[in-house]
């Protein structure tokens, strides 16, 4: 019954938000397919929230339009836009029990009461509510109150829906597992789903494809593999990936990047300036790379992330290999594989097209920079 | 507390019987003089051994005054009131908190401004106006005397509305405080919910009835126990709105008891009376006291 097979993308054209003089979302254009998981990912403030209000019409556009399922809807009113919305604290009606909760927006549009135990009952198997229908959400554990949510949400049937960071206020264990259900309802029900948040594990977890944005306007809007291993700027590189990824002004000439005191750094044919990128985990030991110093390390278990200090000072974070084991050598030498380099442009930090590295690259060549 | 309090705890206890005396004993002295004969009362002046004639007391009160007529007339005016204050409180909290709309925040502060000025401060004006409810729009009419001259003589529409319970209440509803109170709550209520039903295809009244209202239950029952209360406690303005006996409120009556000034007032039929005024709110205080204290916490889960 709530298989859903109709699948409505969303489009997003010329979209201003602004609160009074300040525009929160300045001009964003996207296209989200019909049935797709989207994340929108970015730091606080960055009109995510914003962005999901306007797509729900809980906020007026202040320019722009927006369709869903090829329809106009920036004029509607938001039940007539055919989604639904869970939010960060759940928002529950306290008063009511849990199929009340479920059921009241099928009561406010008038569906008889039958139907409407059907479909509650249908949208409580469906998140896996278990025996709590005549319970107030006050008795419930958090995990519970978010499946209420959800189930509210799914039991109007709609063609999209949106999570304002619903996974937030739950503890890490939960989080993890909320994350794994939510990704199997998507497959059952398949409606077009949009999702925001701050958490990059989220996202990275649950998207099929990731926006991220900055101060409202798109980064990138790519598979999270993408997003992971070709960042289209700095923001994304530095936002994305824990640790984030190392960022080092280089300048580049006859085929090397030297930092600023001369230290060649790595092999690359790029010429000029350049902000250089690269993970923490493809910084590899080496017996003929740099000499670095280990000024801190993190022990996290499988492995550790290790800050070192470069000849002229420069801080670089290295995590170590999965599983490995025991103390590094004091004079630790390191190399940065050229195959695993970004570089981005110094002035916008956007990616330079030339220095993307080939991404079926994952185990790191290990082309030594002579020194 | 961890750390040993016995001493504070001796201490705090000696000013807890300290301040229940203080506030006991005129009301043991009420209770005592209400059990006294006047006869009893003109031979021993105030005593402080209570006598046997309260029933006597209480049933001369009954059916010889207008006290009993009277504390009906307190419980529908304060109904009235508290029911009126409730209700603005809620409509006007409602728009200041779920609303964005112009003026919201001028509208609410001159709704505040209004605890500051107490119907005693307006009384002269709240007299002519209730005398005749039509009187601003006389005034406003025959400002420069343009409807003089339009419908050849002054307009003077007449509706006089003293002496009667909606005279006596309404001019006591426009009060602010229970606004502020309301404001405060809604403010606790996570905006989600109505963002929520909004999603929900919820309307604005709907909203108002099926979620707001019911999550509100505690807080406006201890509102309209206090508006209830300040209601019957009101003595200047039911003074001046109602002047014949059957209209009058309990605590006005109460003052006319004795009120030929001839011979020694009968002090025991006083306080007989003052007991029955007393007990309406009293067994409502009795009654509600764990939703009021709930409700003033203003938790409502």
């Amino acid at each position: 019954m709530l298989e859903t097979s109709s699948t409505a993308a969303i489009g997003l054209h010329g979209l201003v938000k602004s609160y009074g003089e300040t525009p929160v979302i300045p001009g964003l254009d996207a296209e989200l397919r019909g049935g797709e998981f989207t994340v929108i990912l970015g730091p606080s403030g960055c009109g995510k929230s914003t962005l999901l209000n306007c797509i729900a019409g809980l906020e007026r556009l202040s320019a722009g339009r927006i369709t869903i399922g090829g329809r106009e809807v920036q004029e509607e009113e938001p039940k007539n836009r055919r989604l639904a919305m869970v939010f960060q604290n759940y928002a529950l009606y306290p008063h009511m029990t849990v199929a009340e909760n479920i059921g009241y927006a099928l009561k406010v549009a008038g569906v008889n009461k039958t139907e409407r135990a059907a479909r509650v009952a249908e949208a409580a198997r469906v998140v896996e509510l278990g025996d709590y229908l005549d319970r107030r959400p006050g008795q419930l554990s958090g995990g519970q109150r978010q499946r209420v949510a959800i189930a509210r949400a799914v039991v109007r049937e709609p063609q999209v829906l949106l999570y304002d960071e619903p996974l937030s206020n739950l503890d890490a264990k939960l989080r993890h597992d909320m994350r794994r259900e939510l990704a199997e309802l998507h497959r059952r029900i398949g409606a077009t789903s949009v999702f925001v948040t701050h958490d990059q594990v989220e996202a990275m977890t649950l998207a099929d494809r990731i926006m991220v944005l900055n101060k409202g306007r798109i980064e990138q809007f790519d598979t999270p593999e993408a997003i992971y291993h070709r960042p289209a700027s700095t923001f994304v590189a530095g936002f994305i990936g824990s640790p984030a990824m190392n960022l080092v002004d280089v300048t580049g000439e006859g085929g090397v990047l030297r930092l600023a005191d001369g230290t060649a750094l790595a092999a690359h044919s790029h010429r000029g300036p350049a902000i250089l990128g690269i993970r923490p985990e493809l910084v590899v030991p080496a017996p003929d790379g740099l000499p670095v110093q280990i000024t801190y390390r993190e022990e996290l278990g499988a492995h550790a992330v290790l800050t070192l200090r470069l000849p002229d000072g420069t801080a670089l974070r290295m995590a170590t290999a999965l599983g490995q084991r025991g103390g590094l050598p004091t004079d630790l030498r390191v190399a940065l594989p050229a195959a695993e380099l970004h570089l981005f442009d110094p002035l916008t930090g956007k990616a330079l097209a030339s220095a993307t590295p080939a991404t079926q690259t994952k185990k790191a060549q290990h082309d030594h920079v002579p020194s | 507390m961890i750390e040993n309090t016995s001493s504070i705890d001796r201490v705090a206890g000696a000013i807890l019987i300290a301040g229940l005396l203080f506030v006991l004993t005129p009301l043991a002295f009420v209770v005592i003089t209400a059990t006294q004969s006047y006869e009893d009362f003109l031979r021993n002046n105030f005593s402080l051994i209570p006598g046997s004639h309260f029933l006597e007391n209480f049933r001369e009160v009954w059916s010889r005054t207008d006290l009993p007529r009277q504390t009906l007339n307190s419980i529908i005016v304060g109904g009235i009131v508290a029911t009126g204050r409730v209700a603005l409180a809620v409509t006007t909290s409602y728009a200041v908190v779920f609303f964005t709309g112009r003026g919201r925040g001028f509208v609410y502060a001159l709704v505040v401004a209004s605890i500051m000025l107490p119907l005693e401060l307006m009384i002269i004006t709240a007299y002519q106006v209730t005398a005749n409810v039509a009187l601003p729009l006389n005034v406003v009419a025959n400002l420069g005397g343009w409807w003089g001259a339009l419908f050849g003589g002054p307009l003077d529409l007449q509706w006089n509305l003293l002496d009667t319970y909606a005279g006596i209440s309404i001019p006591l509803m426009a009060q602010g405080s229970c606004t502020m109170i309301l404001v405060q709550f809604f403010r606790t209520i996570p905006p989600q919910l109505a963002r929520a039903a909004i999603v929900d295809g919820v309307g604005p009244l709907r909203f108002l009835w099926d979620i707001l209202l019911p999550l509100s239950k505690g807080p406006l029952t201890a509102l309209g126990i206090y508006m209830f209360i300040s209601a019957w406690i009101q003595y200047m303005w039911p003074l001046v709105a109602a002047s014949s006996p059957a209209r009058t409120m309990a605590v006005v009556g109460l003052t006319r008891l004795q009120e030929d000034g001839e011979r020694i007032p009968d002090f025991p039929l006083q306080m007989t009376g003052a007991i029955l005024v007393t007990l309406p709110p009293l067994i409502l205080i009795a009654l509600f006291q764990r939703r009021i204290v709930r409700g003033l916490t203003l938790s409502e889960k």
